[in-house]
């Protein structure tokens, strides 16, 4: 069964122009051209990825991503955006984006981009960690339904986020570098942002640790990338 | 709060924060320089009623000399009476007979000025004759040395003093203190002089301290101002940008799309007038680009020529028609005919555009309701066009047609646009000279833009 994509853009080329590559890469797609039309189709369709862009009339991309992420949805969403500064992008993420990329951009690199999205499923939903519970400290990250015990309560993880949790216990203790990460979440080969893995450990960051400058869990190896210790360590 | 609003609000504190530490900076100045203007009164004040203080203190200094000179000189005075004639009998009441012709008639009788040491400084008027006349023979024993001291006038507070008696007969001392009284029209002056000096130091102190605070005022208002127009450029290059991107990313994605073949060779064949579209979108931004930095020069010269208006509006309309219709809009005109105005085609044209353009931009998706009237009134064209979109808040209807200004915040704005082409409109406008106004019931009532222009007479 073929994917299918939802393309949120207001501008009628743009939005032509993906339409027109993404079915020819052999994905089903629908066009919304406002934001709350956006939030519409997606609680009619089942969609398995949805593009979108920031500014919108009705309602801003951002805030279609949250209305999503309140609704529990946990459909993988690309920003495209012509909004290319660091804060931007942040805010893509805490909104609940899984994914950045700004325009004007390259055409393979998204069709590599949204495959990738979709291959790191195929991965999601094999499990070598034999458990869907990873525990840790008073805390629990649930892989299949998504949610999360952390410092404040029970919450609702994106798809990335929890993907990011399932590498990093499946490679519990051990230095991982921000290109693995990249390469098992998001599967890139072409243009990698480190930034974009640093921006989720500071967001899971504060889910999971008491004090997010001062680790036990998530921790920065200097230079090299992160280490998950399961067991908690206090680290100076 | 969610994570994400505090960021935000993070960011929007950061992006206040130049005004706001000169806002600090003035209202910490402005507290210093009225601090110290009232301080200033206060002392000015207090200054003054020491001063006063301070004469009074002086006056009664010099009575008590005074008062202690005629003593002193009533003795001499009988001490060598007495040698000479052996009798102090009628002498006292001659003494008193003196001073009373001084002091009742100063410029006849004469007068002199003493320092406090009583040395005779200057002798004035028919004071030795006056003497002479009083006592004879006895006169030439004080020509020498001088007469009895400080009696008519003091030197240091030149003030006459009245001597208001004498004890008669042998008792001494023969003047006190309290028979010299400082007299009611110098109290009455010293006392104004005081108020005076109140009322002038707290007149000028308040002035001074009413300029202080406008020009607080208004130093802090053009640093508000200057900080505002760059947060609107900035906003601006964020702005244009977008703007720029749009086009291109177009273009970009339909010349990968050719490119790497895969897609239908029938469906590619529509990719070319898109991209042609998108040119001329690019285009069309550039020209607004470079027309707002010529108008802001002031360089810019119309093509002024006589025309029929009616017909140009409608060109106008006719062009903008395609795009309506592609934002599901719908257009109306009621357009008077036959109005003749001095136009510059091209300008002109590009100022209804604006107009039309922004009423589709702001106006609800479902549906557009347009509605461009075309009507005299008086010896003035009005054209306006109006929509049935968000509408402008009270607050900002002066502020739209500023350089860079965009009604809300650019950070959680859905609505593109660079600031430009409402500035443009009322640049053109005012080129042609007539107005351009905006009227709107308010946030989501929609708005009405009218362009007047002056007509040509006859």
């Amino acid at each position: 069964m073929s994917k299918k994509i939802l393309i949120v853009e207001d501008e009628e080329h743009i939005a032509d122009g993906l339409k027109l590559n993404l079915e020819a890469e052999g994905y089903e797609t629908m066009v919304a051209t406002d934001g709350i039309s956006a939030i519409n189709l997606w609680r009619q369709g089942n969609f398995d990825l949805i593009l979108l862009d920031i500014m919108l009339p009705g309602k801003d991309g951002l805030e279609v991503c949250r209305t999503i992420r309140k609704e529990a949805g946990r459909v993988p969403v690309l920003f495209l955006t012509a909004r290319d500064r660091e804060d931007d992008r942040v805010e893509g993420f805490l909104a609940g984006g899984d994914d950045y990329l700004t325009k004007p951009f390259n055409l393979q690199e998204l069709l590599l981009r949204v495959a990738a999205i979709f291959r790191r499923q195929v991965w999601y939903g094999t499990n070598k960690l034999k458990t869907d519970r990873l525990k840790f400290g008073n805390y629990w990250v649930d892989f299949k339904t998504y949610r999360a015990r952390g410092v404040e309560g029970e919450v609702e993880l994106s798809q990335r986020e929890c993907m990011i949790m399932k590498f990093l216990a499946e490679h519990a203790n051990e230095v991982v570098s921000r290109d693995m990460v990249l390469d098992a979440v998001w599967g890139y080969d072409i243009y990698p942002s480190n930034r974009t893995v640093d921006n989720f450990i500071v967001k899971l960051r504060k889910l999971f640790e008491p004090d997010s400058a001062k680790p036990v869990y998530l921790h920065t190896v200097w230079g090299t990338g992160y280490k998950f210790t399961p067991a908690g360590v206090k680290n100076d | 709060m969610t994570p994400d609003k505090r960021d935000l609000q993070v960011r929007l504190k950061r992006e206040k924060k130049p005004i706001r530490f000169a806002f600090i900076i003035f209202v910490v100045l402005v507290i210093f320089s009225v601090g110290q203007l009232t301080w200033w009164i206060i002392f000015q004040i207090d200054t003054g009623q020491k001063q006063k203080q301070y004469q009074l203190d002086i006056i009664n200094q010099e009575i008590a000399y005074l008062a202690n000179h005629i003593n002193r000189d009533f003795q001499s005075f009988v001490d060598i009476a007495s040698l000479t004639h052996g009798t102090l009998a009628g002498q006292p009441s001659k003494l008193k007979e003196f001073y009373d012709n001084l002091l009742d008639n100063p410029a006849v009788a004469g007068y002199q000025v003493t320092d406090n040491e009583g040395q005779v400084l200057y002798k004035g008027g028919l004071i030795d004759s006056t003497f002479y006349a009083v006592f004879g023979e006895q006169s030439r024993l004080f020509f020498d040395k001088g007469y009895p001291e400080k009696i008519i006038k003091t030197l240091k507070t030149e003030l006459f003093f009245k001597v208001e008696g004498f004890n008669d007969g042998r008792e001494q001392p023969w003047v006190t203190e309290t028979m010299l009284q400082i007299p009611p029209e110098v109290m009455a002056r010293l006392e104004r002089e005081s108020r005076r000096r109140i009322v002038m130091f707290v007149s000028e102190g308040s002035f001074f301290m009413l300029l202080i605070l406008f020009g607080a005022y208004l130093i802090y208002r053009t640093l508000q101002r200057s900080e505002d127009l760059k947060l609107r450029q900035q906003n601006f290059i964020q702005a244009v940008t977008h703007e720029f991107r749009t086009p291109l990313t177009s273009m970009r994605l339909y010349l990968e799309t050719l490119k790497s073949g895969k897609v239908n060779p029938d469906k590619s064949g529509d990719l070319y007038p898109k991209m042609l579209d998108d040119c001329d979108r690019l285009d069309r931004l550039v020209d607004n680009v470079l027309q707002a930095s010529l108008y802001n020069k002031n360089d810019y010269r119309l093509n002024l020529a006589e025309t029929n208006l009616t017909e140009d509006v409608n060109d106008y309309l006719d062009s903008m028609e395609p795009l309506v219709k592609r934002h599901n809009g719908d257009l109306r005109r009621d357009i008077e005919p036959g109005l003749r105005v001095k136009t510059d085609y091209q300008s002109l044209g590009r100022a209804v555009t604006a107009l039309v353009d922004n009423a589709l931009k702001y106006s609800p998706t479902e549906k557009r309701r347009l509605e461009v009237t075309l009507r005299k009134n008086a010896d003035r064209a009005e054209l306006s066009v109006a929509d049935n979109g968000t509408g402008i808040p009270a607050g900002e209807q002066d502020r739209i047609f500023e350089r860079f200004y965009r009604v809300g915040n650019e950070t959680t704005r859905s609505v593109k646009g660079t600031g430009l082409g409402l500035y443009l409109v009322r640049q053109i406008v005012e080129a042609h000279r007539g107005e351009v106004e905006v009227s709107s019931d308010g946030a989501g009532r929609g708005s009405v833009f009218t362009i007047k222009l002056p007509m040509v007479s006859g």
